[in-house]
């Protein structure tokens, strides 16, 4: 593919003042989304073809029997079948690039007549990209879509993870294998970044592949990789804020919050144990309040004491958890709905908090450097039901100043609080079905037009639109292979109703396996 | 030569024409009327042959010394719906005499249909009287030829009629001594509607028109002359009935159906002498190198 | 047979017992019979004297007609374009089925591909029912193009349907 050679002609003007027609009796070469360019004063001038209408249509008549195809019934009437196919093409002018001011609109369309020419890879990759690949804070997150060459697509790591990002997608799009692009690229040596991944169904303990692979080894560096199991994840009982103590025991009554209330503030400040708390909620209730204290005990056992990331003693500490060139992945796979949900929200508390100490000098725990943390089925965390909302909501908003950087990956973005999603500066959405998603996306992404949302329902598996700050304009893209392998697959149930049958019925040992086996390209 | 246009003197000529036809009462003829019957009955299983010719030179001006003869015959067996028609051609030198080539075509398909049965006409008279003014050898053909179709007409007795539509003949004027008038004109007026005159046999003039008589038929206005072979004088009245009839039944009601239809098919059509000039032209042969090729 | 009127580049008359969507052949042309018609016979002048079945038995050659076959030029024998028009006289052949056959079988390198050029010109100068009669022949000549002549055969059908629809 060359520049040189023109694909098109203007036709002449489009609907709207920003998009023009021209006419290309390219088969193969011209796709929606693809990059062209018109020369203006020698400056080339960057569209993107947003619609593709065929001009030349086959009359229904050619068309009407499926076994006989329409070439020859043309061939027998005697017409030659010289290049009948010719296209109008919709492109969408979007100007052209100063490394200061981002994309200038010329607003002087093409002439009736002009050539158009295909965008060189070069051309796309200065226009578009704020960074090569491979640079220091580059995210190379695959290829551009519609050319067959490798023309990658790379973003602004810093404005990834700063100005939050989003990944949407429906389940069995790509969505986990795109993130596990993500944290790998985030892990290179260029980037050495501090990942935090919360993983609800253990799809990212792969990643542990990429500490012995040399793409990720230089001068000195290793990237860590820490697997936390349920057991590991524990949030001590007096690290609890009294607001995130009071969410766990539903259902109390005045005279008990005040019991409770009166307790914790007295512990305040200790490392107390659940069993210390009751004992002083007994003993500030005394024999007139007993039953009220009765009822506040059975509820800290029930909903507390049965709630195993929540214990008296053990606490992870966040300086483990985040520390530059390690990712943890925080395996949620046991755990319920709330204690996910609590999990998240003290977690994610404690880790603004840290930054926000770090930056002001604040006393108490501390991050001394920006940290990035990958919420996978972010629609549990970020509806506005979840417990874990009011904190995700603030660190969306206020994250920025104090470097937290959140991922929220979802396959069900309409439950998202548009609030939430709209703060995701940077989006990566795959293929979308569901007209209620599309519509949550085009309500809350508006550097998406419409004519690029009306793309993604006919992305398949590894394809994706990337849009927002980290480039400088949406583009569809292939993701790149990923280095390690992809952990979340779906179960195949015949092959293991064999393997158990093969077995005599006796049940496997549980052995923690990583699977080899690969979404794409193979 | 009086003086004055045509137009003026026009009273003269109709004071001439009421002489020729006014020489009546003297002509020494029976005139036999004819019974108004249906043409259809007296014609139902009757045999009749037509046959007529016509020739085309349309090259003679251009240099090209050919020219075209076609005849036609057809047969016609009334009531049965049974018909047959033929037609002939041929191209000649004009040299040989287009009009000789024709009737000698004539006669043949005429010889050929003497079967004893048919009634043949024959659109034209059977007295040769324009042969006196060609060459002799010539002249001796067309009457070798007539004498032999009277002759075969007598020998398998098939009767043979010519019928001569308008007919400017004196044999009776001159007779009666009114050689400026002529037998039709002055038969007009004195023969009634439907009637015909008693065959009066030819003046022997070349030799053989002993053998020929006419009579005339009268069916409206002026009456037309028939020649047949004298043997059939004794029969005149079925012939003369079935002419009539024949004469009858043709699309004006005054002229044989059988000759109107044999004067159709040998017609030569203005598409016909299209082509004839066309295949002339397209040949590619000079005008010039035939004219020097044919004698 | 011959020609007997040439009445336009692709049109001519040709005078003889032929049927409507005959394929005929004249010199190096091809065509189709789209019409037929009588010439006004010579009897109707005796009409005024005679029944019809008196002049049959009586004067039988004039109740002969002239059939008049109107004819379209469709191609010459490589199925291109005509170029001439027949001329008055030529002689006119009916074509056999297997000529039919061959002829549209000619097309194609392999020199067996099934074509059909002039079947577009003749949707403009024919009846839609010699289309239909002309489809129905070739599906027989030509059944292994049964199929794709269907598609035409439908596209015919539905042009003759159309006309039904009540305005």
């Amino acid at each position: 593919m060359s520049g040189l050679q023109p694909v098109g002609l203007v036709k002449g003007p489009g609907e709207t003042p920003l998009e023009f027609k021209f006419i290309t009796p390219d088969k193969d070469n011209l796709k929606s989304g693809e990059f062209i360019y018109y020369l203006l004063n020698s400056r080339k001038i960057i569209c993107r073809i947003t619609k593709r209408h065929p001009l030349r249509l086959y009359p229904d008549l050619y068309l009407s029997k499926p076994s006989v195809p329409p070439e020859k019934i043309v061939r027998v009437l005697g017409l030659s079948n010289r290049e009948f196919e010719l296209f109008e093409m919709t492109a969408m002018i979007m100007g052209y690039f100063d490394q200061a001011m981002g994309f200038i609109n010329p607003r002087i369309p093409p002439k009736p007549g002009q050539p158009v020419f295909l965008a060189e890879a070069e051309t796309i990759q200065e226009v578009l990209m704020k960074k090569k690949a491979g640079d220091v804070g580059s995210i190379h997150i695959g290829y551009l879509l519609n050319r067959d060459e490798d023309v990658a697509v790379v973003l602004d790591a810093s404005l990834v993870t700063s100005e939050h990002l989003c990944i949407l997608a429906s389940t069995g799009s790509g969505k986990s294998y795109l993130a596990g692009v993500l944290i790998e690229e985030l892990l290179k040596p260029y980037n050495s970044g501090a990942v935090l991944i919360l993983d609800p169904h253990g799809e990212y303990h792969t990643l542990k592949e990429l500490e012995g692979r040399k793409e990720f080894n230089s001068a000195g560096y290793r990237p860590l990789i820490r697997i936390f199991g349920k057991d590991e994840i524990k949030i001590r009982l007096s690290e609890l804020e009294y607001d995130e103590l009071l969410n766990l025991l539903p259902g109390l009554t005045e005279k008990m919050e005040a019991l409770l209330s009166r307790a914790f503030r007295e512990l305040e400040g200790t490392k107390f144990t659940a069993k210390e708390l009751m004992e002083l909620i007994e003993a500030n209730a005394g024999s007139d309040a007993a039953t009220t204290a009765q009822a506040i005990r059975w509820r800290i056992r029930r909903y507390i004491e049965e709630i195993d990331v929540i214990d008296d003693y053990e606490h992870i500490e966040l300086k483990e958890l985040l520390k530059p060139g390690q990712a943890s992945v925080l395996q949620l796979t046991e755990l319920s709905d709330i204690e996910q949900q609590v999990l998240v929200s003290v977690l994610l508390k404690r880790i603004l908090k840290a930054r926000i100490n770090a930056e002001k000098g604040q006393s108490g725990e501390k991050l001394d450097y920006p940290v990035f943390v990958v919420v996978e089925e972010a629609h549990r965390f970020a509806s506005r039901d979840s417990r874990s909302y009011p904190v995700l909501k603030t660190i969306l908003s206020e994250g920025r100043k104090f470097g937290v950087g959140v991922c929220l990956i979802s396959q069900r973005p309409s439950k998202i609080d548009s609030d939430i999603l709209s703060q995701c500066m940077t989006q990566i959405i795959m293929r979308i079905v569901n007209p209620a998603d599309q519509d949550n996306i085009r309500s809350s992404v508006e550097s998406i037009g419409r004519e690029m949302i009306d793309e993604l329902p006919g992305l398949t598996k590894g394809q994706a639109l990337v849009a927002g700050v980290a480039i400088n304009a949406p583009v569809l893209i292939r993701v790149r292979k990923r280095l390690t392998s992809h952990g979340g697959i779906s179960k195949d149930a015949p092959s293991e109703w064999i393997k158990w049958r093969e077995r005599g019925g006796v049940e496997e040992k549980p052995v923690v396996k990583v699977k080899e086996t690969k979404l794409f390209w193979e | 030569m009086r003086r004055g246009s045509i137009f003026e003197n026009v009273g003269m000529l109709k004071e001439m024409v009421r002489e020729l036809e006014q020489a009546n009462g003297e002509l020494d003829v029976e005139i036999k009327g004819l019974q108004d019957e249906n043409p259809l009955r007296i014609l139902d299983g009757v045999r009749v042959v037509g046959v007529d010719g016509s020739e085309f030179s349309p090259l003679r001006e251009l240099g090209i010394p050919v020219g075209a003869v076609q005849a036609s015959r057809i047969k016609v067996t009334h009531g049965s719906g049974e018909y047959h028609v033929e037609i002939f051609s041929d191209f000649v030198h004009i040299e040989e005499n287009l009009n000789l080539k024709r009737f000698a075509m004539e006669i043949e398909l005429l010889m050929e249909s003497m079967d004893g049965e048919s009634y043949l006409f024959y659109d034209g008279s059977l007295l040769l009287s324009f042969v006196s003014e060609l060459n002799t050898k010539i002249a001796r053909e067309y009457m070798k030829l007539m004498t032999k179709l009277i002759k075969e007409s007598e020998n398998t007795s098939t009767p043979l009629i010519g019928y001569i539509d308008r007919s400017y003949a004196k044999d009776l004027a001159r007779r009666c001594g009114i050689p400026n008038s002529f037998d039709a004109g002055l038969l007009k007026d004195i023969m009634p509607v439907m009637s015909y005159t008693q065959p009066v046999r030819c003046d022997k003039n070349l030799g053989y028109e002993d053998a020929i008589s006419f009579s005339y038929l009268k069916i409206v206005g002026l009456p037309s002359r028939i020649e047949f072979p004298a043997w059939m004088e004794d029969d005149i009245q079925e012939c003369v009935r079935i002419v009539l009839a024949e004469s009858r039944i043709g699309s004006t009601g005054n002229y044989p159906y059988i000759l109107e239809r044999a004067h159709k098919y040998a017609a030569i059509t203005a598409k016909e002498k299209d082509t004839m000039m066309r295949v002339v032209k397209s040949s590619g042969v000079s005008f010039k190198w035939i004219s020097k090729v044919i004698p | 047979m011959k020609v007997v009127a040439v009445k336009g580049f692709r049109e001519f008359d040709v005078e003889g017992e032929l049927q409507i969507g005959d394929f005929i052949r004249c010199g190096d042309l091809i065509g189709l019979v789209k019409g037929l018609r009588i010439e006004e016979p010579e009897f109707v002048s005796y009409l005024s004297k005679y029944d019809v079945d008196e002049i049959k038995r009586f004067m039988p050659d004039v109740v002969e007609v002239k059939k008049i076959a109107e004819c379209i030029t469709l191609c010459d024998l490589k199925l291109s374009d005509p170029v001439r028009t027949p001329e008055i006289g030529d002689d006119v052949v009916v074509l056999s089925d297997d000529e039919i056959r061959s002829l549209h079988m000619q097309s194609g390198q392999s020199g067996n591909g099934f074509s059909i050029p002039y079947l577009l010109q003749l949707v403009d100068r024919a009846d839609i029912s010699v289309i239909k009669r002309l489809l129905e022949r070739l599906m027989r000549i030509i059944p292994e193009e049964k199929e794709l002549l269907d598609i035409l055969m439908c596209e015919v059908e539905y042009a003759i349907m159309k006309k039904m629809q009540l305005r």
